[in-house]
């Protein structure tokens, strides 16, 4: 089982399995499924496994999905297929502060130990454990900056230098 | 001008320290070179064709006194004893070492400096007028909405991987500066009917292999909106911008495959939600924004009588006055350009001896404030008119007072094959022989308001597409050759050079700008500037004179 990063700086062992669309429901496991078959599917997936969570493409235009899409999903796995691909910060900000949703919001892909305070800042509250990054260094990484400028409205609430809020 | 809060200067020390521990994994090895390169990028740090290059960021091109000093002493103590100043009114080091960049970073944030995002697939350092704030032609001073911009715009934490690197400029005169045309997002500041500031919007413009011109994509946006207008466009560009291929991936592209009306679209439609939200600016912020930009203690009792004087006494004197100085809305007050473009050196470059020299002269003369041109000169913005004959004789002393603003040997150079990695062809070798035969031909005939760009590669940091007359450097097996273009402009006439025919040697091509100017003042009537001569004439007798 990979290891998963919380925002409190908790390394912890990923208890979601990710399904192939073909693939069958174990019971008892949460698991995590396309978008495809979320929307086909979803109150059948709700019955049968212990939590479901939704893997979402970073090509997706969340703003032309129904606005009930999220609705029951426990976790929203967003892609990093690179980690210079920031196009799921956008996708996490929208999630956050657009469609009101407040579950678990995953980066995976490409989760470098540099990002997370992007990451954070974004709203994503999970994390795929980055390769480079040590155990002992986590505390550290996850509080780089103690201030930022923007107001994203989710991730630490923090202060912002100058008078722009 | 702006000073740091205690949170600004935080964010900056927090940023050396992040830094210092990157290179350090870096150099330990728990970092690959393809993890490190973006962050070093964000850093303003290049690998270049002998060593690193440093960018580092002066934001919308104003410096203080003491950093101008700071920047002299870091390029004496790290590097060879000068810095390049950019297009991007930047400062490039071109030969630090990599592992003392942490310590050159810590120096910077003694006197709020950095290189934050001075380089990477980011929202790059914001320019605008390097006569903010006294242009006589100006409607309002763009410089408290730059910094608003660039505080917005520093470790924003969605738009640090864009597709691709993303430039803004601001421009609130007439006679823009700022080539706002040509950036990823040009914004006019000026009034509406209301006399409120407004902005109207222009996205798309850009140089490199595929220049094109800025589409205007909103008029009259009211200023409050402004943070959350350019949060719209950004998004809608991370979100759609090509990633496939680098040279398809600048907004410009994604404007153009999408037509600009279609992209306005797209962005009101982001903006719907964004509007009326915390990006929202209000009158206290506005306010607060402008205090940071205090008008300077001006003197109503200078004598600009001892000018005219010294003018009729001294021919060089009166020469310069003629070509670089700017007029000032203060009245006894004139803007004073300093040329780094003196015969014989390289565009741009400036000793530490000079930088402190400047940094002494902004201290007694200008209010110690001094601007960075994006043509890749300095300015002193204030100088009393009964000051200018000192300033002009401690200028001339340091090589620092060649007569040449706006005319052709003032002109926009990129490092070229001589420094740059990417770069087909020299041009500052290039550049400096031009130099050399215009200086007779300027004496004879004394061109004005003659821009000649040059860049080394496609890539076009020297921004050959927008010079009256453009040369670029390409390569054909192996061999240095070199295209021309006239009639480009990045003013608001702002259009693209025309392709002048095939390319020509390295032997060839001083021959061939002379050429040009040949035409020219030929084909010139009375006072008529380059442009407009060629704009009524056309390329015919200029290529004539060139390939016969």
């Amino acid at each position: 089982m990979p290891d998963v990063l919380n925002p409190d700086g908790r390394i912890s062992n990923d208890p979601w399995l990710t399904l192939d669309d073909d693939q069958s429901v174990p019971s008892a496991t949460p698991v995590i499924v396309s978008l495809a078959r979320w929307q086909a599917q979803r109150d059948a997936l709700l019955g049968q496994a212990e939590a479901v969570g939704v893997l979402i493409e970073n090509t997706e235009n969340l703003d032309a999905l129904p606005r009930d899409t999220f609705d029951g999903a426990g976790l929203i796995a967003l892609q990093f297929p690179a980690f210079t691909d920031g196009r799921a910060y956008s996708q996490a900000r929208v999630l956050r502060e657009r469609l009101g949703y407040s579950g678990t919001l995953r980066a995976c892909g490409e989760v470098l130990h540099d990002q997370l305070f992007y990451m954070l800042r974004c709203g994503f509250d999970s994390f795929e454990m980055p390769a480079n990054l040590k155990p002992e260094q986590v505390e550290h990484v996850l509080r780089t900056f103690s201030v930022a400028y923007q107001p994203t409205a989710s991730g630490p609430r923090l202060q912002r230098a100058g008078s722009l809020g | 001008m702006y000073k740091y809060s205690e949170l600004d200067q935080t964010l900056v020390n927090e940023r050396v320290e992040q830094f210092r521990d990157q290179t350090r994994r870096f150099l330990d090895g728990e970092l690959s070179e393809a993890q490190y390169l973006p962050l070093r990028l964000q850093n303003g740090l290049y690998i270049q064709r002998f060593a690193p290059m440093l960018r580092i960021a002066i934001p919308y091109g104003t410096l203080s006194s003491n950093q101008l000093r700071k920047l002299g002493d870091i390029a004496q103590r790290y590097d060879k004893g000068y810095g390049h100043f950019t297009t991007r009114t930047n400062l490039q080091l071109n030969w630090p070492k990599l592992e003392e960049v942490p310590e050159i970073l810590a120096e910077l944030a003694t006197v709020q400096m950095h290189a934050i995002q001075t380089s990477g697939n980011c929202i790059r350092n914001t320019t605008t007028d390097a006569l903010a704030g006294v242009a006589a032609d100006e409607i309002e001073d763009p410089r408290p909405w730059c910094e608003i911009i660039r505080q917005w715009s520093t470790f924003h934490p969605e738009f640090a991987f864009l597709p691709r690197k993303f430039k803004i400029a601001v421009s609130s005169t007439a006679k823009d500066r700022a080539a706002t045309r040509v950036h990823d997002i040009g914004l006019h500041l000026r009034h509406d009917a209301q006399g409120e500031p407004c902005f109207d919007v222009i996205v798309g413009g850009g140089l490199g292999r595929t220049p094109i011109i800025g589409e205007l994509i909103r008029e009259a946006l009211p200023w409050p909106h402004m943070l959350s207008y350019l949060e719209a466009v950004l998004r809608v560009y991370n979100r759609l911008g090509r990633r496939d291929n680098k040279y398809k991936a600048r907004i410009k592209i994604l404007v153009k495959e999408t037509g600009a009306e279609r992209f306005a679209e797209l962005v009101e439609q982001e903006w719907a939600y964004l509007k009326d939200g915390d990006l929202t600016l209000n009158q206290a912020q506005r306010d607060e924004a402008i205090s940071w930009f205090p008008l300077p203690r001006y003197s109503t009792d200078v004598d600009s009588a001892a000018l005219e004087q010294a003018k009729q006494e001294d021919a060089r004197f009166a020469l310069w006055c003629r070509n670089n100085l700017r007029a000032h809305k203060q009245p006894g007050y004139q803007a004073v350009i300093i040329s780094l473009k003196a015969p014989g050196e390289v565009p741009g470059d400036c000793s530490s001896e000079q930088m402190a020299a400047v940094a002494d002269l902004a201290d007694a003369h200008s209010f110690g404030e001094i601007r960075v041109m994006h043509e890749q000169n300095l300015v002193l913005t204030d100088v009393r008119e009964d000051a200018l004959y000192e300033v002009w004789k401690r200028l001339d002393a340091l090589d620092l007072a060649t007569p040449n603003i706006d005319k052709v040997t003032d002109l926009i150079c990129c490092p070229g094959l001589d420094f740059c990695a990417l770069a087909n062809a020299g041009s500052i070798g290039v550049a400096l022989e031009l130099n050399e035969r215009f200086e007779t031909l300027d004496e004879l005939y004394d061109f004005r308001d003659l821009r000649l760009n040059m860049s080394g590669c496609m890539n076009g940091c020297g921004h050959h597409s927008v010079g009256n007359i453009g040369v670029l450097g390409v390569d054909k097996k192996g061999e240095e050759w070199y295209q021309l273009t006239l009639g480009g402009s990045s003013r608001n006439d702002a259009r693209l050079g025309d392709r002048l025919g095939a390319a020509v040697s390295r032997d060839g091509v001083v021959d061939a700008v002379m050429k040009i100017l040949e035409v020219y003042v030929d084909q010139r009537q009375g006072e008529e500037n380059f442009m407009d001569t060629y704009l009524r004439v056309g390329l015919q007798p200029f290529k004539e004179a060139v390939y016969a």
